[in-house]
């Protein structure tokens, strides 16, 4: 008896419990459990996630965008809560706006768009009602610098930058349709005059500009970083070229987690040095603080004058 | 409410093979099932957990006591569901998910689905029918029509089907 029991277990799970455990593996791998028996054929197709991720060699020898386009055909979730699209393969913007439309269409709350390769993202991501987590990338396409941004339940954003546009360009249009973001992730890969982050509602704000990653040219940088952001309680910084750090009060902040390095093309070292020192001071009330500063020698001997 | 009238804030659970066990009340409430029972004022004497057995509720038990233990703390919380699960078998996590789903636990829910689904990315169809007791139902003929439908998803992929 004992045994009978333990080998039917998943039997008798409902089709509800099923489609919540296919959500958390990517979509080729909840498809391809359509395999094991009739109850199983059409289950995937009601799993309230679509995860596109594909490995190198699925993208050159299985997959292209027609697969995408078969499985949304069979597709008959009502209500879909994710949709990642992490597809490395050529696309057309016209493809990719019917592909968002139709997470949009059944009430996607979490859409992650990365590798663009160049396509420009659909507008109707940027007004999407019920969107609540949501993560675009950048590189290569052009970034809202107008037209309607409109974000009413977005609670966290994600942003990976790479264009020629300038942060203050785009950022500030987007952050104007955000009235309850509380999480703002920031990466920038690429050469801009000046970012500025303001919000009077995020509580918790991560700013990239790590070039580690790219090559020695790409230190010629001459940027401004300023962030205006009262109630964030939760601050991490990593920056390796900025020229100058600028904040407003940051009175509710509990942690925070600063990485600077200057460039070595730095042009003022005694207006970096006191933008730093102003910067660090907003810094004061926090509870937990994680500092690292790679900088000239005589940036050190401020600091120094100034933690004694 | 139960806090209001008093009553005891220890609960005692009793499993399908009639295990009894002792549960502080703000612990057990992490199911929505048992909080439901407490709210109406049916957690009185014995709550009565029909569909779960008693090496199963121990260990749900455990977690309730553990994760109820964590302040507030999302990645405390997350290590301590990870390091909880870290040592389940296949058949454990099967019986875990059958009573967060009873017990309506959604966060022991999300973390043994997570786990079950980290498992089977990496097993073939084989071993999944045989874990899960699925019974091939198809004819050999109506299965490779199923393949041949999604061909693209038995591309590239690789099992391991050792435990």
């Amino acid at each position: 008896m004992e045994s009978v029991l333990s080998t039917d277990r998943f039997s008798d799970l409902p089709d509800s419990v099923i489609t919540h455990i296919l959500s958390f593996l990517r979509t080729k791998v909840s498809v391809r459990t359509s395999i094991l028996a009739r109850r199983w054929r059409y289950l995937w197709s009601y799993v309230p996630t679509l995860n596109f991720k594909f490995s190198v060699y699925e993208v050159t020898h299985c997959v292209n965008q027609d697969t995408l386009n078969r499985v949304m055909l069979q597709y008959k979730a009502e209500i879909m809560n994710s949709f990642s699209l992490y597809c490395e393969f050529n696309t057309s913007a016209y493809q990719l706006e019917t592909w968002v439309i139709f997470a949009v269409k059944r009430h996607v709350q979490k859409l992650n768009r990365s590798f663009s390769f160049g396509v420009d993202l659909p507008p109707c991501i940027f007004t999407c009602k019920t969107l609540v987590d949501l993560r675009v990338d950048f590189n290569g396409v052009t970034p809202p610098t107008s037209g309607p941004v409109c974000l009413p339940c977005l609670k966290k954003l994600h942003l990976c930058c790479s264009s020629q546009y300038e942060p203050d360009e785009y950022l500030p249009h987007i952050l104007s349709g955000c009235p309850v973001l509380e999480e703002l992730t920031i990466n920038i890969f690429t050469v801009f005059v000046s970012c500025t982050i303001s919000s009077p509602i995020i509580k918790s704000l991560t700013v990239d500009f790590d070039y580690k990653t790219s090559s020695k040219s790409n230190y010629n940088h001459d940027y401004k970083l300023v962030i205006n952001t009262p109630a964030l309680t939760y601050l991490n910084v990593v920056d390796w070229s900025c020229q100058s750090i600028k904040s407003g009060s940051l009175t509710s902040l509990i942690e925070a987690d600063i990485e600077l390095q200057n460039s070595d093309e730095m042009h003022d070292h005694f207006l970096y040095s006191r933008s730093l020192v102003e910067f660090i001071d907003m810094l004061r009330n926090v509870k937990r603080l994680r500092l690292n500063l790679q900088c000239y020698p005589e940036l050190s001997l401020l600091y120094l004058l100034y933690f004694r | 409410m139960a806090a209001e009238t008093g009553t005891p804030t220890t609960l005692t659970l009793k499993s399908n093979d009639d295990e009894l066990f002792s549960v502080a009340e703000s612990a057990a409430i992490l199911s929505v099932t048992i909080r439901n029972m407490v709210e109406d004022g049916c957690a009185g004497g014995v709550i009565p957990l029909d569909n779960v057995d008693g090496k199963t509720l121990a260990s749900v038990i455990t977690y309730m006591n553990g994760i109820s233990a964590i302040p507030a703390d999302e990645e405390k919380k997350k290590s301590y569901r990870d390091k909880f699960l870290s040592d389940k078998d296949f058949e454990t996590l099967a019986d875990m998910v059958l009573a967060a789903n009873y017990l309506n636990m959604s966060c022991l829910m999300d973390a043994v689905s997570a786990k079950i689904a980290q498992v089977m990315e990496k097993k073939s169809v084989g071993w999944v029918r045989r874990k899960f007791g699925i019974e091939n139902d198809y004819t050999p003929e109506e299965e490779a029509a199923v393949k041949e439908e999604h061909k693209w998803t038995f591309e590239g992929v690789e099992t391991d089907d050792d435990n």
